[in-house]
């Protein structure tokens, strides 16, 4: 069953040179119980594809077009009171820094009960008391509840915006860039606490990050995006064997492995377009190793290159055999 | 504990800040030219005889060695004793006991209202930051804080007062009126409308400037994004979980202002010749009342910073951060 | 900061629409200052008429309580609360500049030290200090300078402090200790240019503060009656009880008027600087 359904979702940016077109016609869906890697580098758009989903898009940016049916409704022509109805308690988030993500001056009891609070007509005490159960599943003691975020490491805030996230049980849950500024032990365990709590709960979860063996660790699906497009979208499987765009391949090849310590890490050459201006036909022609002429003069759309696996590129297949 | 921490190192602060200025007192009519006797004893020194003027430096311990001085001066001060008014012909603590109360009234009331009204409209900017209102307010308060404050009052008697005879020109209220009870509490009210006005006209400036700065970094802070992700309503958002952390910055500003307030009020008492403390410093300083106007910058100073000491025994109540401990 | 730089910096500032019209006003006052003999009709500490005449043909503001042409004393007036305000926000700021590049790149001891002292200056409510003192030490024109610049240096301190500690940890200021590149060429070359254009605006900004203050003090009677300025003359206005009749239009608005364009001329020019300085208040969010 389908929760989430993107259609052509673009989303400019206002600048003093013009409109930068971060997110251009994306498009995707992704199924019930899902967790769904969202990946690329710094600025190609993979945030910007959450705040639109979420409606946080403020000026200078603006959503142009697109639809994203969240169980049947589209968020993005919900009124703004259907629209405080339905966030967090349709769509939740756990948030790129927790660090500035808690509100400073109250406790995070409070903040989780205030969710809770909102969306549901229950009692306070029956908040609290659910508030305190999700802290101690994110594995924090119930006796916290009355702390303020300084007095939580990095990592604790961290479960404690999940725990929020959790709060109302939300249909989706974006996580976007949740272990930023974190060391990487902390990173493995919090994601690996999103992968339990996901398995457990039967979460439909994104997860947006540019760190490509934690997503294909623990994701059913991969997209992957590269300046305001995605360029390749399959199961993870997939994406690591049959692996087809040529953007996607250079990410793999710039990304070590741990169990080949033999492989050889190569960087893309090149730089990201200037979003302001994009090339009019495809936007990683620059950098692209296997270009042809008609990659100057035309868009490549998303295509189906085999059952459930989707790459946009000319190349046959997607690009697989030539990039090999 | 943090908390305490952090009020014993503001408290060594304002123990120098008010060593610093007794020093400063003592000094002043010590090191200028002249005979400290002219500031002492008034600018009839001249005609004195040598005898007066020798009992004038007995009184005063002219004549001791300057440790014996300073240390008699601190005891003096330290007893409520902060000289005599040769101009007034009182002891100075007389005349502060009178007017120290009206000047409380007035600058406590303003202090309450400007701040009030510096954090709305500065929190009403920001919200709608880079709108008309914005701009309106901001060009508003611009021209607010490039005024002259005595010279706004000047304008608001002559027009007000004078012209159209709305409220009394001068004084805290009727003289020899002997009102009682509600009728005295309302020509106090009557009296007191204009100067408080131009008081608050003239320190709302800082707050709203503030409030604003730090309501907009506030409204980009990730929290913020974070409840309206919630569904928080926007009017929620504004107060509850915007306004109380822009307040944060507002507070400290609040309490540097406290100063600038009780200055305002020394011109402003003179424009309306409201009997306060600040008048009574612009009466010293025409009569040349040095001893007066040595009390009155003292009484002025030690009002600051009990003020500032209230203040940041309250500033917990707002910020967890120094509240609680292990901050 | 180079011939280049500075003329890219006088290009922002003046292609910013405030900033043109406060440095518009700063040239008009500047222009009434230095040519005040040739633009008042009279001179202002004659008694030329009778006392307190009501506008006219030849009086254009009136005469005041001794028969002095007022409109006369204004424009001298420029010519004095100019010069007081540029001059003691000019010695506040050459104190902060020392104060605060001392302390921010000294750092240790002497920096807490400074800053303590800085602090206490700044909890003590500075107009009663400075008529503490001006009472003191008499009212004539320098003295009046010396009561502002003595107390108004400590915030523009904070500031530089702050902007040196900023450039300290640049790259180029660390790499040029490290090669042993000796301490007044670093304060020279690397430090200097990047605080120059902070203590401009924090220049202009003082002058604006002092002409306020000088305003006060001028109005509290501890201005020198010999060489009237705005505020000498609104004491006067104040003191024969201006406010009582009609002649507060012309005796105390005017001064006033003048009082505030020149303010507001200093304030926009200053507020266009810091805008230059930090581009984060220029694109107007935060």
């Amino acid at each position: 069953m389908t929760i989430l359904q993107v259609e052509n979702l673009s989303t400019y940016y206002k600048t003093d040179r013009g409109e930068a077109q971060a997110v251009e016609n994306v498009s995707f869906s992704m199924k019930k119980g899902e967790m769904l890697g969202l990946i690329g580098e710094s600025g190609c758009g993979k945030t910007t594809v959450a705040q639109s989903i979420l409606r946080l898009i403020e000026y200078p940016g603006r959503i142009v077009s697109g639809k994203a049916y969240l169980d049947g409704i589209d968020l993005l022509t919900a009124k703004q009171d259907e629209l405080e109805k339905l966030r967090w308690k349709d769509i939740s988030v756990i948030p790129q820094s927790a660090m500035n993500a808690l509100n400073p001056i109250y406790t995070i009891g409070d903040q989780i009960v205030e969710s809770i609070l909102i969306h549901e007509d229950v009692s306070k005490a029956t908040a609290i008391k659910r508030t305190e159960e999700l802290l101690e599943m994110v594995g924090i003691k119930k006796n916290r509840f009355k702390n303020y975020p300084h007095e939580f490491s990095g990592g604790m805030k961290q479960r404690v915006a999940i725990a929020m996230a959790l709060s109302c049980n939300p249909k989706l849950i974006i996580s976007d860039e949740s272990t930023t500024g974190l060391d990487v032990l902390t990173q493995a365990q919090i994601i690996a606490l999103i992968k339990q709590l996901q398995k457990d709960l039967g979460l439909s979860i994104i997860l947006i990050s540019h760190d490509l063996p934690m997503v294909t660790s623990v994701c059913d699906r991969v997209a992957i995006m590269y300046a305001g497009k995605i360029v390749e979208l399959a199961n993870t499987q997939d994406i690591l064997k049959h692996c087809s765009h040529p953007y996607s391949n250079g990410l793999l090849n710039a990304t070590p492995d741990l169990s080949n310590p033999d492989k050889e890490v190569v960087s893309i050459p090149g730089s990201v377009p200037d979003l302001v201006k994009p090339p009019t036909g495809c936007r990683f022609y620059d950098r692209c190793k296997a270009r042809m002429n008609v990659c100057k003069e035309e868009s490549p759309d998303l295509k189906e290159i085999r059952p459930d696996h989707f790459s946009a590129c000319f190349l046959e297949g997607g690009g697989y055999y030539h990039v090999q | 504990m943090y908390k305490f921490k952090f009020l014993y190192s503001k408290m060594i602060q304002y123990v120098l800040v008010i060593f610093l200025i007794l020093t400063l007192n003592f000094l002043l009519p010590r090191l200028m030219p002249g005979s400290p006797l002219a500031y002492l004893a008034g600018e009839d020194v001249g005609l004195m005889t040598s005898e007066e003027k020798q009992k004038i430096l007995d009184k005063h311990g002219l004549n001791d060695s300057i440790t014996t001085q300073y240390i008699d001066y601190l005891s003096n001060i330290f007893t409520g004793d902060f000289g005599f008014s040769y101009q007034q012909k009182v002891p100075i603590s007389d005349l502060i006991e009178d007017r120290l109360p009206w000047t409380l009234l007035l600058t406590g009331l303003n202090l309450v209202i400007s701040t009030i009204l510096g954090v709305i409209f500065g929190a009403m900017a920001a919200w709608k930051r880079g709108t008309k209102t914005d701009i309106n307010l901001l060009t508003g308060f611009m021209f607010l804080s490039a005024m002259p404050s005595f010279w706004i009052g000047m304008i608001l008697v002559s027009l007000f007062a004078s012209k159209l005879g709305w409220f009394p020109v001068f004084g805290a209220e009727t003289a020899w009126a002997d009102y009682q009870g509600m009728e005295r509490l309302l020509d106090i009210g009557h009296h007191m409308i204009l100067p408080l006005i131009t008081l608050i006209l003239i320190s709302v400036t800082t707050t709203f400037m503030t409030m604003r700065y730090s309501m907009l970094n506030v409204l980009g802070e990730d929290y913020i994004q974070m409840a309206k992700a919630k569904g928080v309503k926007e009017k929620t958002i504004k107060y509850k979980h915007a306004m109380r952390n822009a307040l944060l910055p507002v507070a400290t500003v609040f309490m540097l202002s406290l100063g600038f307030m009780l200055g305002g009020a020394t011109v402003i008492e003179t424009v309306f010749a409201y009997p306060g403390i600040g008048r009574l410093m612009f009466e010293a300083v025409v009569s040349r009342d040095y001893p007066l106007i040595q009390a009155t910058f003292l009484i002025i100073t030690f009002s600051v910073i009990i003020a500032n000491f209230i203040a940041d025994i309250l500033y917990p109540l707002l910020d967890p951060k120094v509240g609680k401990e292990n901050g | 900061m180079d011939k280049e730089k500075w003329r890219s910096y006088w290009k922002t500032l003046t292609s910013s629409n405030l900033g043109l019209i406060g440095i518009g006003i700063l040239i008009t006052f500047f222009f009434i200052a230095i040519f005040a003999p040739l633009i008042a009709p009279y001179d202002p500490s004659e008694r030329i008429a009778p006392p307190l005449m009501k506008p006219n043909g030849s009086f254009l503001l009136g005469t005041n309580d001794v028969g002095q042409d007022i409109f006369s004393e204004l424009i001298y007036g420029t010519r004095v609360s100019l010069l007081i305000g540029i001059i003691a926000a000019l010695i506040s700021i050459v104190i902060g500049c020392l104060v605060g590049v001392v302390s921010g790149y000294f750092g240790g001891k002497i920096d807490s030290l400074l800053m303590r002292f800085v602090d206490l200056i700044l909890v003590i409510p500075f107009l009663p200090l400075m008529i503490l003192m001006a009472a003191f030490v008499g009212p004539s024109f320098w003295n009046i300078i010396l009561v502002i610049s003595i107390i108004s240096w400590a915030s523009p301190a904070r500031v530089i402090r702050s902007q040196v500690l900023t450039l300290k940890t640049k790259g180029f200021v660390e790499a040029a200790k490290s090669i042993g590149t000796n301490i007044s060429t670093i304060l020279r070359v690397h430090i200097l240019p990047g605080v120059i254009p902070i203590a401009l605006a924090q220049f202009v900004m003082a002058a604006s503060h002092s002409i306020l203050i000088e305003a006060s003090l001028s109005f509290l009677g501890l201005g020198d009656p010999f060489t009237k300025s705005w505020g000498t003359t609104l004491y006067y206005a104040q003191a024969r009880g201006a406010f009582l009749t009609d002649s507060w239009i012309w005796w105390i608005l005017p001064p006033g008027l003048l009082i505030t364009a020149l303010v507001v001329g200093f304030a926009l020019t200053g507020f266009s600087m810091e805008e230059i300085l930090n581009p984060r208040l220029r694109k107007g969010r935060s």
